[in-house]
């Protein structure tokens, strides 16, 4: 039987593995080496015997534990292998060090099987036996946005010539940001979003990716408004030039 | 009081939680650790920003991981991190063991401290902080420590085994209370930057290194 995991969810419980990784788990652990390790070699999915990434992380771990270099030597490369695969689709190559990159997460990712066990917190690697692939975005995510913050665009989408303070916009297009359409007209949006100027980029990231109220009467309350510092009157006419903005984009 | 209350976070649980949140994090849970997390509010809520964006019209195939059978050379530079990083650590566990790690800086008059704080853009308070083992290794970035390896010009694991293993209190600093303090619980990287009088130059500096 797999090692429990010590990581907490939010709201207490133990964070758990999903019953398919579990099962897995208890497979591979009955089975000889060589039969695991030709399993974690499967790259088809779809194959029966694929081990999913997050068994392929416990056995790496459960390895790590008994100190056997050996089986972390074969079991480790494969795991990367995967991930590489992904950042190669995932880590746009449009940014200037996208190999290096590519590397430093690799790297790092390595590393945390290294240090798993050890130091200030021992136990990281639990959240990539409990959803590997959004585990792994994290970490990737974390990195690369550093990479991003030095190449923002400074090519602004402008607003519309009509355009004025008062004028009544539809901003109907703001909704998209919400209802988690399908990949094609989101993709046009997203590349938009990042062609706002960054206040209003910030007041549509927060009131319609985040679901921040732009506003609130509670003193208390984290809105769109208290975490730009500005007022609820602000925020909505920032929302509105968005809107302008990629309405006009849009067309 | 929620669970979380009572339990110690790091900033990379925070970040995990976030990513583990279906289908994306929400402004409730950032809310819950930012509330914990406070002096890393802006951080946090871009990671959440970075997450959710990425997740956008994406479906689960797209992250989904498809592999080739073949190592190549970052993988085979990962597998060289991950040695080293393996061989400091157990080297950080054996000395620990055996009483200390090997502290690079030990043998440092306050004059080399000063050389080496200026070798590195920082000062001598900082440069304390990493003698005395007083920021947290996971938090530094890699180019940070390799900075920190060429200006001490010792093995790179050295360096990992040192920031790895626990505080130290230095037997000859002087106290003003009677006893030896405890060392406290380690800062991140960011806070040490940010808390140890650095020009603005310099935080900037080592926070892109």
């Amino acid at each position: 039987m797999a090692t429990p995991l010590n990581k907490h969810y939010p709201d207490g419980r133990p964070y758990f593995r999903p019953p398919a990784v579990e099962a897995a788990i208890d497979e591979l652990l009955g089975q000889d080496f060589a039969t695991a390790c030709r399993r974690a070699a499967i790259t088809d999915r779809d194959s029966r015997e694929y081990v999913p990434s997050e068994a392929l992380v416990h056995l790496i771990r459960d390895a790590r534990r008994r100190n056997d270099e050996a089986s972390m030597d074969v079991l480790l490369p494969i795991l990367l292998r995967r991930c590489e695969s992904n950042l190669r689709t995932k880590v746009s190559s449009d940014l200037p060090n996208a190999e290096y990159i590519r590397e430093e997460i690799l790297g790092l990712f390595s590393e945390l099987f290294a240090a798993d066990g050890a130091g200030s917190n021992p136990d990281q690697l639990d959240f990539f036996e409990v959803h590997f692939n959004q585990a792994f975005q994290g970490l990737r995510i974390d990195i690369v946005r550093q990479e991003e913050r030095k190449t923002l665009n400074r090519t602004y989408l402008p607003l519309p010539d009509e355009y004025e303070d008062d004028s009544n916009v539809d901003e109907s297009v703001l909704k998209y940001f919400q209802t988690a359409p399908n990949q094609e007209s989101t993709l046009g949006l997203k590349e938009a979003l990042q062609m706002l100027p960054p206040d209003e980029r910030r007041a549509v990231e927060l009131c319609h990716i985040l679901g921040y109220d732009e506003e609130s009467e509670d003193p208390n309350k984290r809105t769109a408004a208290t975490i730009c510092g500005v007022t609820g009157r602000t925020i909505r006419n920032r929302l509105k030039r968005a809107a302008a903005r990629l309405s006009s984009y849009k067309e | 009081m929620s669970y979380l209350d009572t339990q110690p976070m790091s900033l990379s649980d925070a970040k995990y939680h976030l990513a583990l949140a279906i289908p994306s994090p929400n402004a409730e849970l950032l809310d819950e650790m930012v509330r914990r997390l406070p002096e890393h509010a802006v951080d946090l809520t871009e990671f959440a920003i970075a997450l959710a964006l990425d997740r956008l019209g994406a479906t689960e195939d797209d992250t989904a991981e498809t592999s080739s059978t073949e190592t190549s050379s970052a993988v085979s530079k990962a597998m060289s991190r991950f040695h080293n990083r393996l061989y400091a650590e157990k080297k950080a566990a054996l000395s620990s063991s055996e009483g200390s790690v090997g502290n690079p800086f030990a043998s440092m008059p306050r004059s080399e401290l000063k050389t080496f704080a200026r070798a590195i853009n920082a000062n001598l308070p900082f440069v304390m902080k990493l003698r005395d083992r007083q920021i947290r290794e996971d938090t530094m970035s890699e180019g940070f420590k390799r900075r920190v390896t060429e200006a001490l010009e010792v093995p790179h694991d050295v360096v990992i085994a040192h920031f790895s293993a626990p505080a130290e209190v230095r037997l000859d600093a002087r106290f003003k209370a009677e006893g030896k303090p405890e060392p406290g619980a380690k800062q991140t990287f960011e806070e040490a930057v940010r808390g140890s009088a650095l020009t603005s130059e310099q935080q900037e500096y080592l926070l892109k290194l």
